[in-house]
């Protein structure tokens, strides 16, 4: 396996059989790889962040319900188990 | 309408950053549809550019849900983040179902595209993505480049074309 990465490039101007090039990147192309993978952690962890919002509002909401008297039953069919 | 496929790239051991259809000849049909199946370790975006073209070329407006909450996003960028790769932290084995549709690629007009995605994954979080694209260029669409930092073996990615 090559230690530098790589792009498949098919050139369809090409005959069958004959399209296909396993081509290293630039340098350029490797520093564009590690900002998206960069760009990507971000991504990540700003669904992270939003699914545990996501989860402290409902738990919240749950809360709130059973505060008010319902059982936790009672308040789970309401807001979804 | 026929569909005709023109070609697919399978990514092989050791994976690839990018997947290039190049030298695609403005003959082949009205329109072009690429279908990706993708796991890669980037996140969950292919960046897709067309003709080597970086700049601020592509604008999109697209729905985002990940199971827990949903975004309406739209802007300006240097390529379209089709969302169509399954992340390596999520369930082995599981890869992309995504689709872009490319209209009237061949003309001197700018291009607008349709993107429809979903991830996979065992979990309560995972992706789908419905989204409206367009190109501004006028130039005949002779290239389409699909990156992630890397996508993994068995990542594949097919050309059709439309007529």
């Amino acid at each position: 396996m090559s230690e530098t990465p790589v792009k498949v490039v098919v050139d369809l101007s090409k005959p069958k059989g004959q399209r296909e090039s396993i081509i290293e990147l630039t340098q350029a192309e490797i520093d564009e790889r590690e900002v998206m993978a960069t760009e990507a952690e971000a991504q990540r962890l700003v669904d992270e962040q939003a699914k545990a919002d996501a989860e402290a509002t409902r738990q919240s909401g749950l809360d709130k319900l059973i505060a008010l008297g319902l059982t936790e039953a009672e308040a789970l069919a309401l807001v979804g188990a | 309408m026929t569909m005709t496929l023109i070609e697919t790239i399978t990514v092989g051991s050791g994976g690839a950053a990018s997947i290039e259809f190049t030298g695609i000849a403005n003959d082949l049909g009205q329109d072009l549809q690429v279908v990706l199946s993708a796991r890669g370790s980037g996140g969950t975006q292919a960046a897709v550019t067309f003709n080597s073209d970086t700049g601020s070329n592509y604008s999109y407006v697209r729905l985002r849900g990940s199971g827990s909450s949903v975004l309406s996003q739209s802007g300006t960028t240097t390529s379209i983040e089709a969302g169509g790769v399954v992340p390596t932290s999520y369930t082995a084995d599981t890869f992309s179902s995504c689709s872009f549709y490319v209209s009237n690629y061949a003309a001197t007009a700018a291009k607008s595209i349709s993107i429809e995605t979903t991830t996979e994954n065992n979990d309560t979080s995972s992706f789908i993505f419905m989204q409206a694209a367009g190109y501004s260029q006028t130039a005949a669409i002779s290239s389409i480049k699909l990156a992630n930092s890397s996508f993994v073996e068995h990542t594949t990615a097919s050309l059709y074309a439309i007529s």
